[in-house]
């Protein structure tokens, strides 16, 4: 195996920002993001399909944009924008058998993904990556429901901000997390919030500010399975990719639809564990701490293929907040209202 | 009674007060124990011997050595299967103290490691898959 170092990284990253920000032809996008006033830029390259990386975060567009954004992604679209990259300075064979390119410093971050053709090589120190995609068109449909997911958490994996596989509803006065095994009605009892006053920070992934304790919503996206949308008639006319149902799951663009459901952070005040009891109100029971890992550590580390330390890190968050277990009931704005309620207690004692 | 260890690969444990959840990253399992599972696991930890977890346990639960013996050594068989814990030549420590509080149990319960496998999927990382030929192997560099 050849011995790799830190200066390929870097001296291909550089090379590869110079060789984008010259091609201004391609580009098809540039524009910052921000997240917990963390400015992200973005850059696409020979990315006809703009929107399939835009529409899960065009609600986090910054308003007053940075001249130096913290990281830029170039997502270069290889059937298009071939000869833009410098020529890769790995071999297969410097990939172990999970495509993590071996060699490289903790500082950096390097992946080739099979299944869907995609290497990302990340700098921290540099606040440079890139997403090389072998064709755009070929990514799976879903992955339009949470981009650069696996960068946004490479990139802020060491600081005090923690990715969740969970659901998110709150007021600016503080809100819960909403997690679950598949099946136990987390995306129910989330998607019953959107027409109540509780306002919608996720229903996948969030970020999680583990000293303040504040959540920050990631991506506008509510998504929910073809056999759920008879709950939730109102949101089929808003199903971006009807075609592809039932195979994946729907997705509706909040922010396109329903903006005023969004809210960009609140105070995390408890973790709720939904489970569908078939009665017709929504209960809370206490859950013990255990029960609440159970919920939230296996699909987050499952997800983002995370080291398995990361369970103390969800365990720390976890210690910090009263858990319960939500009953959801059939009829379902008693789901949100036992939220609300909950948070009004909470707020007033 | 053999050593045992803690696996250093992969296995991550969270301790509550009521109950201890492991992970098990290259088998894609996790775990819950409880009671007797906990005070187990928590001296395995440590590098505890065997025999001195069997007197532990006889202290702690007001047991005897022929109760305490083959429960544990039921409960080890369950974690060396589910790669928890491996043999080890060293003898472990003897004595490792705060782990639990020095009084005597409510009851001894038969040790049980709940296995949850609903995950596996999710959990353990996927080999990347062979390079298509009709792809030319992107994106790597060219062998000279």
């Amino acid at each position: 195996m050849t011995v790799l170092i830190k200066n390929n990284v870097d001296s291909f990253l550089e090379e590869a920002a110079n060789r984008v920000e010259e091609t201004l032809v391609l580009q098809t996008f540039s524009s910052c993001f921000e997240w917990a006033n963390h400015q992200i830029r973005v850059v696409l390259v020979g990315v006809s399909d703009t929107d399939f990386f835009t529409d899960a975060i065009v609600h986090r567009l910054a308003a007053d944009i940075s001249t130096s954004p913290e990281l830029t992604i170039y997502v270069v679209d290889d059937s298009v924008a071939e000869k833009v990259l410098p020529e890769p300075f790995w071999k297969e064979n410097d990939l172990d058998i999970y495509g993590h390119l071996q060699g490289i410093t903790e500082d950096d971050f390097a992946e080739y993904s099979s299944f869907n053709q995609v290497f990302t090589i990340l700098s921290r120190k540099m606040g440079l990556c890139v997403v090389w995609v072998r064709n755009v068109a070929s990514l799976p449909e879903w992955e339009r429901s949470f981009p650069f997911r696996n960068v946004l958490y490479q990139w802020f994996k060491n600081s005090k901000y923690l990715f969740v596989h969970a659901g998110a509803v709150g007021n600016p006065h503080g809100g819960v997390l909403l997690t679950g095994k598949g099946g136990m009605g987390k995306s129910t009892a989330t998607l019953s919030c959107l027409d109540s006053a509780l306002k919608y920070a996720g229903d996948d992934f969030v970020m999680i500010d583990t000293e303040t304790l504040t959540v920050h919503c990631l991506y506008n996206v509510a998504k929910l399975e073809a056999s759920n949308l008879h709950r939730f008639p109102e949101l089929a006319p808003h199903v971006a990719n009807m075609q592809s149902l039932p195979q994946e799951k729907g997705q509706v663009f909040l922010h396109f639809c329903k903006p005023e459901s969004l809210i960009a952070q609140f105070s995390l005040k408890a973790i709720f564990l939904p489970r569908f009891t078939g009665q017709e109100t929504t209960v809370l029971r206490p859950a013990t701490r255990g029960e609440a890992l159970l919920a939230l550590a296996p699909s987050t580390i499952g997800l983002l293929k995370a080291d398995a330390q990361m369970m103390s890190r969800i365990a720390g968050l976890i210690q910090k907040l009263p858990c319960y277990w939500i009953e959801t009931g059939t009829l379902l704005d008693t789901i949100p209202a036992t939220i609300s309620t909950w948070l009004n207690i909470d707020s007033n004692g | 009674m053999l050593n045992y260890t803690v696996n250093p690969q992969g296995i991550a444990s969270e301790h509550f007060q009521d109950e201890t959840i492991i992970l098990n990253l290259p088998k894609g399992n996790y775990y819950s124990l409880k009671g007797t599972g906990q005070f187990i696991w928590s001296h395995l930890e440590q590098n505890v011997s065997s025999d001195v977890i069997v007197e532990l346990l006889s202290k702690y639960y007001r047991i005897t050595h022929d109760v305490a013996e083959p429960a544990l050594e039921v409960f080890l068989n369950q974690l060396v299967e589910q790669e928890l814990i491996r043999e080890t030549d060293f003898s472990g420590v003897n004595s490792t103290p705060g782990i639990f509080p020095d009084k005597v149990a409510e009851s001894f319960t038969i040790p049980v490691l709940e296995v949850y496998t609903d995950m596996q999927e999710l959990l353990m990382l996927d080999p990347i898959h062979d390079a298509d030929p009709e792809k030319g192997g992107w994106p790597y560099k060219n062998n000279e």
